[in-house]
């Protein structure tokens, strides 16, 4: 039986939306703050109508929506759901009035890509742009990154149950302490951790290659949260290869990797057992994944010296692996390589970092129980008749491969394949090349942000609309929006 | 027919015909070859294989910071949308570029011409190797002025913000006396 909401579940929802919505408020104040140091006069107009339309939104829900029923996981997982769309579209209120949009789709297509760390830009004159507008697109990432709803229940929620259904929600599939208020506050810990040390590293390396000390601070904040959030914004339209750094290359991958390993393995590797990242499924089967990859992506490029190997091939594989979407090629370079190399890429955005990090896509832990299974089905077929035989693999702890783990699984497996050949046939029916199709699809799905060049200002309405969709649901990856869809059919229906 | 009456090209005449031939060849393709194509930053972006190691001519505007690095210095251009990177060994060129484009300022428009290069010597970037580059106008400070729209947009909100605030802070005072 399906339950089907009631008004009084309605307002339960609307009164936890309105409390996310403020707290996307409040993170306004940030680049209104930026606008005000920096003496941004215009942007700083944008952030006060930001700000406030968001707060008074927020009250608003409070005020005339009170919460009339105990919460439960479909309150939560709708709550999620709209969460995301609201903050992206309160979220393109400021950079819309910044004038870089040609339309508000344009802006909410942008806030979207942002708050779910994907990174295709529609944004126009992107290098013109001001300090507090690049501080908001960059924190969007973090936010969305380290997870708004993340930051809300670890400060404001009490009871347990909400809090497990908000994690679970936006598609974390496992807490890290037994506490899930705990595992919000340990996830926000390791992050500042990294932050302090990141921004450190990207400060000294762009103050070297000579930017001034202010550009320097504020740019070491925003590659930090695009590469550890695996956003992958920039402050510039030729994204990395913008800066011509070699060292500055290196501290992205760094901090790229980190932000996809899983946030449960930094607390083993932090609390518990450093040999855990010589053990994990999740790391062996990135491994496995990385070289099979790098192999197929340098087979054209045999013959090539270090230097184009690393950047031609190693860092763009590594940034869609990732989730990232940092390039360091500049425009029209990376659709110019063959195709065998492009297909790795293809390949590499649509598995995605671990559960539970920053990243998007099909996932490293899905991938290695998929491979696992097969192969244990290969080895069932071979064994005597009768034989007992159990599958097992390590992460964290020795896991059994259940029907249920297999079932999840390819579930979101099969999802994430559906959704990427659906934008790619959408591309493809309005006249892009099926290659450049398939690879904006997957890059959007799996919230990567490498581009084909198909994301532009002047692509049709109807694919931003498409892509924004897939941004959406392939960062929460499916289940919370159909919690939420299949909740608001049902109550239409009664 | 009567050869006789042709007049005769001596020998002498003929070599200085081939000479001047080939030194007219010679000075033509040497032209040529230090030709530089007038492009647009679209067409070498979208054509590299055509423009690969050759010399070309282009306006942009001047965006961000000069860069240094171990092997020379970078700056990089935009035009109409688009952006390359310009390479050079000798600072000396930067020094002619007053306005860096960003968000208060519109940078310098210059000429620039340069070497292309598909993959460039250089770590393998795509770029132009600078050999000229001739301030065409002079960047300037933007003016960016707040529209009466957006002041009435932020005081209304505002003002609308404040007073829901209110409501909601009355209505979970009344809550915890009740």
């Amino acid at each position: 039986m399906i339950i089907s909401p009631t008004k009084k579940d309605l307002s339960t929802i609307l009164n936890l939306l309105g409390r996310l919505i403020l707290g996307l408020s409040f993170f306004m104040l940030v680049p209104l703050l930026v606008a005000l140091v920096t003496d941004e006069i215009s942007p700083l107009f944008d952030f006060i109508i930001g700000t406030t339309v968001s707060g008074a939104l927020g009250f608003f829900l409070l005020v005339f929506f009170p919460i009339k029923k105990e919460i439960s996981w479909v309150h939560t997982f709708f709550t999620v759901s709209l969460g995301w769309l609201f903050f992206s579209l309160l979220g393109a209120i400021p950079l819309v009035l910044s004038g870089h949009f040609s339309s508000f789709l344009d802006a909410w297509f942008e806030a979207m890509s942002g708050f779910a760390t994907t990174g295709l830009i529609l944004v126009q004159d992107l290098d013109h742009m001001s300090f507090a507008h690049n501080s908001w697109r960059h924190l969007t990432m973090f936010i969305g990154g380290q997870g708004i709803i993340l930051a809300t229940l670890s400060i404001l929620t009490q009871t347990r149950k909400v809090a497990v259904g908000f994690y679970l929600g936006e598609g974390r599939q496992e807490r890290i302490l037994p506490n899930v208020v705990g595992t919000a506050r340990f996830i926000w810990k390791v992050s500042f951790v990294y932050l302090i040390l990141g921004v450190a590293a990207f400060f000294f390396i762009l103050n070297r290659i000579g930017l001034s000390s202010v550009k320097s601070i504020f740019q070491a904040f925003w590659l930090f949260f695009a590469a550890f959030d695996t956003g992958g914004f920039t402050p510039y339209k030729q994204s990395i290869a913008y800066y011509h750094s070699f060292y500055l290359e290196i501290a992205t991958l760094v901090f790229m990797i980190l932000g996809a390993f899983n946030f449960n393995l930094h607390f083993w590797l932090w609390h518990k057992d450093k040999k855990e990242i010589f053990k994990n499924f999740e790391i062996k089967t990135f491994i496995f994944t990385f070289f099979s990859l790098t192999l197929l992506i340098y087979i054209p490029f045999l013959g090539s010296n270090f230097s184009q190997l690393f950047r031609s091939g190693f860092y763009q594989l590594i940034s869609a692996h990732t989730g990232c979407g940092f390039t360091n090629l500049e425009e029209g370079v990376l659709m110019g390589f063959p195709l065998l190399s492009l297909l790795a890429v293809i390949f590499a955005m649509m598995i995605g970092g671990g559960v539970c990090s920053t990243t998007g896509g099909i996932k490293l832990l899905r991938v290695g129980i998929i491979f696992k299974t097969i192969c244990a089905e290969v080895k069932r077929w071979i064994m005597p008749p009768g034989a007992v035989f159990r599958e097992k693999y390590h992460h964290l702890n020795d896991v059994l491969l259940s029907n249920k783990k297999i079932r999840n699984a390819f579930i979101i497996f099969i999802l994430f394949i559906i959704t990427y050949m659906a934008g790619a046939l959408v591309a493809i029916g309005l006249g892009y090349p099926a290659t450049a199709a398939l690879f904006e699809s997957v890059s959007a799905t799996a919230n990567v942000g490498l581009s084909s060049g198909i994301t532009s200002p002047s692509m049709p309405s109807i694919l931003k609309v498409v892509y924004i969709v897939q941004m959406w649901i392939g960062r929460l990856e499916f289940i919370a929006v159909f919690v939420a869809l299949g909740a608001l059919l049902s109550f239409f229906r009664k | 027919m009567n050869t006789d009456s042709m007049p005769k090209i001596s020998f002498y005449r003929c070599t200085q015909i081939v000479f001047f031939s080939l030194t007219l060849i010679f000075l033509f393709s040497l032209t040529g070859w230090a030709q530089s194509y007038e492009v647009s930053l679209e067409k070498l972006i979208k054509t590299p294989e055509k423009y690969d190691k050759k010399k070309v001519l282009f306006k942009s505007e001047i965006i961000g910071d000069p860069l240094s690095t171990k092997e020379g210095s970078w700056f990089n251009v935009q035009s109409q949308n688009h952006n390359m990177s310009i390479f050079l060994k000798d600072h000396s060129s930067i020094d002619k570029i007053t306005y860096w484009g960003n968000y208060k300022r519109k940078g310098d428009i210059v000429e620039i011409e340069g070497v292309f290069y598909k993959n460039g010597p250089v770590s393998n970037q795509r770029a132009v190797h600078l050999i000229s580059l001739e301030v065409v106008r002079q960047g300037k400070e933007l003016k960016r002025s707040v529209c009466v729209k957006k002041k009435k947009a932020a005081l209304i909100s505002l003002v609308i913000f404040l007073t829901i605030g209110v409501i909601y802070l009355i209505r979970i005072k009344l809550w915890h006396k009740k």
